[in-house]
């Protein structure tokens, strides 16, 4: 869909396109409440964030939520996490098990937002390949990476791929790497690396594939919408697993991590 | 369907009617034979009485046994006379001279020259190719639907936006049909041009409400394109040469007056200019479309005719060997015009509509890509029944089946399963009922009903229910055309005029028009991707109802036109997005999809003057168009994205001699309704933009001004050609094609907002000539 994109913008520079800052006249929205936690699977600190929606145009810094309780529960008992003083909320070494649903509740000046989510289990990696290829419009001259798994044919799966090319991190938000088993399922996936850039030879690549359920996956959909805008629905924020109109998303993550140096 | 045969059994039996003799025939050009669409009978004795030719040129009259004077006529051509003495039904076959430049007032007060007032159809606007080919055009592309957005209520998105919007509806609601076949994209170049080359087009009529029973299918409109039929006299090419593309047509007869042919082609030509690149990626690229019009027709006797048109064309875009896109329509009709008597007129087409799209990324060995179509096989009977000069009947019935292929993925690389996603089968039928009526010389009155109904079908498949979270609540096996769901209704249709005076007139319209396919737009800008969908167990047909109100005066013998309309439609089982949908190669995208509702109303006000050097209009148009959806802004109505309030269209032509004709013209629109953001947080550290809600803001106001000159070389009887000179955007305005926000440069870490325009000053000259 990028390279779609790409030749569009080629036609409309083609054409005599001309651009200037505008001022437009905004009226500032309510202000929402932003939950951002992510647990993951194993033992790990579990960190949530909470804030106000800020200006859009003009001072943009967040604005914390410093007072809020926040409460994570896994049906046998509750865990109050510990406020930092600046809108970050943390429970330290909280071991998170696949299969368990886990709820988060933050309570804020009376206000009260609720997420559930099912632990995945961690789909392992078997490899990472490479292949040289010659450079073209799209890539230099350089090595096409590629992760392979065997995708479990009893659940529906959602991934998201992050990867490290010798200390340059690839899979941020802003180039979400995005995929579900929708027509590959029990498949073993082998899945080309092509929006990202090509390895050298001994460069050390680290590739992490994160499971994640369907409500964290159609979040994530949302947020890739968010910031490529164009790419198809109108603007609109992502739309997260929290009730009452909270912003940001209640994320369980099941991760397996596996590097490769790239012998030529 | 038996209710229709009882009616119309009702309706046959006024037949029996002693004394009676019926005028039928056809109107023809006589310089090249073509059909004359619309033009008029008149008879000089009874002033009230008259017929006007069809789409065919074919017309027919029942008159009393006597003597009368009648008048054929019509618009731009010399009147003929002929006196007769009715005792027997006869045939005319009449062609008309083309009315000799020179402008002189003619006298024949004909129901043709203030068609406007006196017609029961109102919201209609009508165009000719040669009547626009004076409006100054970006890049001197003539463009009849560009030209159709200068009319009241019909409008553009813009620069870069396909399709149009007619009185607040969406693109995908109005239905263009091209010698009766279905175009499903009409845009070349992602919306800078139409497809339709006014080379190959004779006439066009768009109608904005009270559509006639005929007519079923899309909400919002009817666009109805006639291709030429092609000379029937003598060989003949015209063309043009232009920046971006050149014209060429042939026509000639296939046998003199009884069959004729035209070819027509256009090509666009931006592409050259990139092999002079010294990129060799950019000199490989590729940035064209063409168009292709093809259409024979021979009359085998004076009871049959028939008539093979197709289309062709296609838009390409390529970079390098690496990726290509490619998008188009091909329509095929095949018609047969029959008289079963001088009252009862035939028509039976088969029609075949196609548009799919391609595109491949990667090199040979490595490459993936994706297409998609939607195909149509259509099947339409219509009859037209002259009973008497006071009524003429239609009725007919049209069935459709259709073939989505929502998208196949293919590839060659390893490990890249092929994803050919199932095609969704359905078919749609129709039939229809309705009479035109003059009920005194003061009151006519259009009255029709259409009964339509659409099955969506299986593919030896199972369907899934969603409910509305997306979910799957339920699914069902369905074998090959075995029926998953059914939809039906009845559309009314009423039109009716009453005249006020000799020259203004009172005018009312009810129609409600169900639409059963969809498209699926990209809601940021209409693109070739966007898919059409069929009505099915989760999606519902969209209905629209429209009133509408006008009235019509004329001045000064008819030199002058007025009009005021207004109108009011709602909108049921409207759809959109939900927000954050994923769009691309989803099997389930009726999963992503949200329901709701909408209204529009509005107020047309168009003054036009039609006679002597000057001529042109003025247009305004107030309008609103509001949506409603419970999973959007709080369910509470929202501007439609093509909720342009307000709209000013001024067109001006100055014939100074028969060598020079200038022209300008100026458009105003309100803003597009978009969705800015209100507001900011962070995603994990990364500033991103809050939104309160859909549509609330404005892009800035559209306006633009466009000058022409045409300088006409001396005419031979061999030989005619003229020079356009143009400049599209007079005064360089920079209209927004998208904003952007982005990262100020002078305030790191503040967003400011950037606009991309496309065009500003474009100067443009095209040579066309006729022989």
């Amino acid at each position: 869909m990028k390279k779609i994109i790409f030749a569009f913008s080629i036609l409309a520079i083609s054409t005599v396109s001309c651009r200037k800052i505008i001022d437009i006249e905004q009226e500032e929205g309510d202000k929402r409440t932003v939950i951002e936690a992510t647990l993951l699977e194993g033992t790990h600190s579990f960190d949530v964030k909470v804030s106000k929606t800020s200006n859009f145009f003009g001072d943009n810094t967040p604005v914390p939520i410093t007072n809020a309780t926040v409460v994570l529960s896994d049906g046998a008992g509750d865990y109050t996490l510990t406020s930092f003083g600046d809108g970050n909320y943390q429970l330290v070494g909280f071991n998170a098990v696949s299969g368990t649903e886990y709820t988060l509740t933050v309570n804020e000046n009376g206000n009260s937002f609720v997420a559930k989510g099912i632990m995945p289990a961690v789909v392992p990696i078997d490899t990472i390949s490479y292949e040289f290829v010659e450079a073209s419009t799209f890539n230099d001259s350089g090595y096409i990476t590629q992760i392979e798994f065997n995708d479990p044919a009893a659940t529906d799966n959602y991934y998201r791929i992050e990867v490290d090319i010798q200390g340059t991190y690839y899979g941020d938000i802003f180039n979400l790497i995005l995929l579900d088993d929708g027509f590959l399922n029990g498949n073993r996936i082998e899945f080309p690396l092509f929006a990202i850039d090509v390895a050298d030879a001994f460069d050390n690549v680290t590739m992490k594939l994160t499971s994640c359920d369907r409500a964290t996956f159609t979040y994530l959909e949302g947020v890739d919408a968010l910031i490529n805008i164009g790419n198809g629905a109108p603007p609109a924020n992502p739309t997260g697993n929290f009730n009452n109109g909270a912003l940001g998303n209640f994320s369980l993550y099941a991760s397996d991590t596996q590097s490769v140096v790239i012998l030529p | 369907m038996k209710k229709l045969l009882i009616l119309l059994g009702f309706c046959l039996s006024f037949m029996a009617n002693a004394q009676q003799f019926t005028i039928s025939g056809t109107l023809k050009d006589a310089s090249n034979g073509e059909d004359l669409i619309g033009a008029t009978v008149k008879v000089k004795e009874l002033p009230t009485v008259g017929a006007v030719s069809n789409v065919y040129g074919f017309f027919s009259l029942t008159l009393e046994k006597g003597n009368y004077t009648l008048i054929f006529t019509s618009l731009g051509y010399e009147p003929v006379e002929k006196k007769i003495q009715l005792s027997a039904n006869q045939r005319f076959d009449i062609e008309l001279a083309e009315q000799s430049t020179k402008l002189k007032e003619f006298e024949v007060t004909g129901e043709i020259e203030d068609a406007n007032v006196s017609s029961t159809e109102m919201s209609i606007e009508k165009l000719d190719p040669k009547s626009i080919e004076a409006i100054p055009v970006l890049l001197g592309e003539k463009d009849i639907v560009k030209t159709f957005t200068l009319m009241p209520g019909i409008k553009s998105g813009g620069e870069g936006n396909g399709g149009f919007f007619v009185r607040g509806g969406g693109v995908d609601q109005n239905l263009i049909l091209l010698d009766e076949a279905v175009v499903y994209n009409a845009s070349h170049l992602l919306g800078f041009f139409s497809v339709f080359n006014s080379d190959a087009i004779k006439d066009v009529s768009l109608y904005k409400g009270g559509m006639p029973a005929e007519y079923g299918g899309r909400g919002s409109s009817v666009m109805d394109i006639t291709m030429k039929d092609g000379n029937s006299k003598k060989f003949g090419a015209s063309g043009g040469l232009g920046v971006i593309s050149s014209r060429l047509t042939l026509e000639g007869p296939i046998v003199k007056d009884k069959g004729s042919f035209v070819v027509s082609g256009r090509r666009s030509y931006a592409d050259l200019f990139l092999k002079l690149s010294p990129d060799e990626d950019l000199r490989d690229s590729k940035l064209y479309f063409y168009d292709l019009n093809l259409k024979a027709n021979y009359k085998i006797n004076d009871k049959n005719r028939v008539y093979l048109s197709g289309y062709f064309g296609r838009d390409v875009l390529g970079v390098g060997e690496t990726f290509g896109f490619n998008w188009g329509n091909a329509t095929g009709t095949l018609r047969w015009n029959h008289l079963f008597s001088d009252k009862l007129f035939s028509n039976t087409s088969l029609i075949l509509s196609n548009y799919d799209y391609e595109f491949k990324i990667g090199s040979d060995e490595e490459s993936f890509g994706f297409k998609a179509s939607i195909l149509d096989y259509n099947i339409k009977q219509d009859f037209s029944y002259f009973l008497n000069e006071k009524n003429t009947i239609k009725f007919g019935l049209n069935m459709i089946y259709h073939t989505f292929d929502p998208g196949e993925l293919f590839s060659s690389i390893s490990g890249f399963n092929p994803i050919n996603l199932n095609d969704r089968l359905a078919t749609e039928n129709a039939v229809y009922l309705q009479n035109e009526q003059k009920v005194s010389e003061l009151f006519s009155i259009q009255y029709g009903l259409r009964y339509s109904f659409f099955n969506y079908l299986g593919n030896n498949d199972s369907i899934f229910d969603y409910n509305e979270a997306g979910n799957t609540t339920n699914s069902r096996y369905y074998n090959r055309h075995e029926t998953a769901k059914f939809y039906g209704g009845f559309e009314p249709r009423l039109a009716a005029k009453y005249m006020l005076s000799e020259v203004s007139s009172l005018k009312a319209s009810y129609n409600r028009n169900y639409q059963y396919i969809h498209l699926l737009s990209n809601a940021t800008a209409s693109s070739p991707t966007d898919s059409w969908v069929p009505s099915s167990n989760n999606v519902k047909p969209q209905i629209i109802d429209q009133i509408a109100l006008g009235y019509f005066r004329n001045f000064k013998k008819n030199t002058y036109e007025f009009s005021v309309e207004g109108y009011y439609k709602n909108l049921q089982n409207q759809i959109d997005y939900k927000n954050g949908a994923d769009l691309f190669l989803n099997g389930e995208v009726e999963r992503e999809l949200t329901f709701g509702s909408g209204i529009a109303y509005g107020a047309e006000f168009y003054l036009k003057k039609r006679k002597g050097a000057f001529t042109g209009w003025l247009s305004y148009t107030y309008s609103r168009s509001l949506r409603k959806f419970d999973a959007i802004n709080n369910g509470e109505y929202y501007p439609a994205r093509q909720d342009l309030i307000h709209d000013i269209s001024a067109v001006g032509i100055y014939k100074f001699n028969e060598k020079w004709t200038a022209s300008a013209s100026w458009v105003y629109t309100t803003g597009l309704a978009v969705t800015y953001p209100s507001g900011g947080y962070q995603i994990e550290g990364v500033n991103v933009p809050y939104y309160s809600g859909r549509n609330q803001s404005r892009f800035p106001d559209y306006h633009r001004m466009d000058v022409g000159v045409t300088w006409y070389n001396k005419k031979t009887d061999k030989f005619e050609s003229n020079w356009n000179f143009s400049i599209y955007n007079v005064y360089g305005r920079e209209n927004t094609f998208s904003i952007n926000f982005i990262d100020d440069e002078s305030n790191p870490g503040q967003t400011v907002a950037e606009q991309t325009a496309l065009f500003k000053i474009i100067p443009s000259v095209t040579y066309n000539f006729k022989f």
